[in-house]
């Protein structure tokens, strides 16, 4: 059995990327362990709308559960910065229904000729002289190797295919976020539920926040992520956001309609994403941005670049790495600066205290900043506290 | 390959996986730094390369991964 490419994980990364090779003119095959694309959700589905038409994702109902009108960053003491969705950054606009959002993108990979089989399972890559040349997979109760000219590695932040590779993508304590979302319904509106995605900030979530997402008029998607350098007991996620609900007016009689435990990468970009047959897209590849821990936009963008690689290699017959540099470049193009940046940022954020943060928040509050990049920011807070940005003067 | 005898709670020698808590997301996979844990569809495994480092335990949100009983930090009476 053969094929140009086979992409492991039908994530939105990994449908991209069969999408656009597919469309170039490569023969594509996309596996995914489980037995439904996009299910169990494992997200806390917020995404921005610009990436969509970058990628010639077109709008579509079934997919969104909420549109909202931006962000509500809120301080330890209560100061609220509001900031518009256009401006507010990459995991704000839309509230997606990622099942359905995910099962969308396989649907055009398989409209663009990607063939795509479920509960199926990679075990290893084929490898003759140091180049990967397949992938091991199981199908039901079927074992087979599949050869290939190329590998993705779109299999999510438990990637296995860049670990089998060689590529370095093991993460520190510090660069991994641990979390836990419930989807809780019944939650009582304020003035601005559901038109805003809720950040809160502060010791409440150390290293990291605390989001409520919107779904509908009751519900919401209610999750935390903390630096997995701040846990030092088993179940202590689990503790810090049922303090926090439990302490939420609004969630009083809030009740649970899911529960998703997950992690995500908070790193600097890593220094390769290919190597010779083999490349990796999306969370695999550590895209996500490491303040937002959002990775379905990142993951889009490159999953088009690479998937467009793999099209005109398909085109020349032309395989080679160096072919596949192309997509080195292209996703460090128009990603990596923004996600160095970010990690630098990050590094700094969690260094702060609960009066910090309320001064920094407060001020943004008052000040308003119509753009919300963090080199703004600091310019802001440079002009009202100087003493507070000395921590990040190298970031200006 | 598919793990054998897998039961759940089944003690691998190295570390325990109680397997009716586990939400089979991968977080322990991606965050072990020797590779050493295999998730099968909805079936998790420890192989020989793990160090018992506890990083595992720390980012499972649901508590579902211990250390082997008799271990000093195992919570398993």
């Amino acid at each position: 059995m053969e094929y140009d490419v086979v992409v492991v994980g039908a994530g939105p990364a990994g449908s991209l990327t069969a999408r656009y090779a597919a469309e170039g003119g490569a023969t594509v095959l996309m596996i995914e362990k489980r037995q439904e694309i996009g299910s169990p959700v494992r997200c806390g589905e917020g995404i921005a709308r610009h990436f969509l038409e970058e990628c010639n994702i077109p709008y579509d109902r079934r997919w969104v559960a909420i549109e909202v009108k931006g962000a509500k960053v809120i301080s330890p003491g209560g100061k609220v910065f509001k900031i518009d969705e256009r401006h507010a950054g990459n995991e704000v606009g839309i509230v997606v229904e990622r099942d359905m959002f995910d099962k969308t993108l396989a649907k055009h990979a398989a409209k663009a000729g990607a063939e795509i089989w479920v509960k199926t399972t990679a075990f290893g890559l084929l490898k003759e002289n140091g180049k990967v040349t397949g992938v091991r997979v199981g199908r039901l109760s079927e074992n087979m190797d599949i050869k290939a000219k190329v590998i993705v590695g779109a299999d999510g932040y438990e990637s296995q295919v860049g670990r089998w590779a060689g590529i370095k993508t093991i993460l520190k304590a510090e660069d991994v976020t641990a979390t836990l979302q419930y989807r809780l319904t019944n939650i009582q509106p304020d003035e601005d539920f559901p038109n805003y995605c809720e950040f809160l900030l502060g010791s409440i979530a150390p290293g990291g926040y605390i989001w409520v997402f919107p779904k509908d008029e009751c519900t919401a998607n209610v999750g935390i992520g903390l630096s997995l350098d701040r846990l030092k007991e088993p179940n202590e996620i689990r503790g810090y956001l049922d303090r926090w609900i439990a302490k939420e007016p609004r969630m009083k009689k809030a009740q649970m309609l899911d529960m998703v435990t997950g992690a995500v990468s908070t790193c600097a970009p890593i220094d390769e994403t290919v190597r010779d047959g083999v490349a990796l897209v999306g969370d695999a590849a550590r895209l996500v941005d490491p303040i937002t821990g959002g990775g379905i936009g990142n993951g889009c963008r490159a999953g088009k670049i690479l998937g467009e690689v793999l099209g005109e290699a398909a085109r020349t017959g032309d395989w080679s790495l160096n072919q596949l540099m192309k997509y080195e470049r292209g996703w460090r193009a128009i990603l990596e600066e923004g996600l160095y940046r970010n990690w630098m940022a990050k590094n700094k954020l969690v260094t702060l205290t609960d009066e910090e943060f309320d001064l920094i928040i407060g001020t943004l509050a008052e000040v308003g900043v119509e753009k919300l990049s963090i080199h703004r920011i600091l310019k802001v807070i440079k002009e009202r506290h100087p003493q507070l940005v000395e921590k990040f003067l190298d970031l200006i | 390959m598919r793990p054998k005898g897998y039961t759940s709670g089944d003690d691998s020698g190295r570390m325990t996986v109680e397997g009716t808590l586990c939400m089979h997301c991968g977080a322990c996979v991606g965050t072990c730094p020797m590779n050493s844990i295999f998730l099968y569809e909805t079936f998790l495994s420890f192989d020989e390369k793990c160090t018992q480092c506890g990083m595992c335990v720390r980012v499972c949100a649901v508590g579902a991964i211990d250390y082997p009983q008799g271990h000093r930090l195992s919570r398993r009476r």
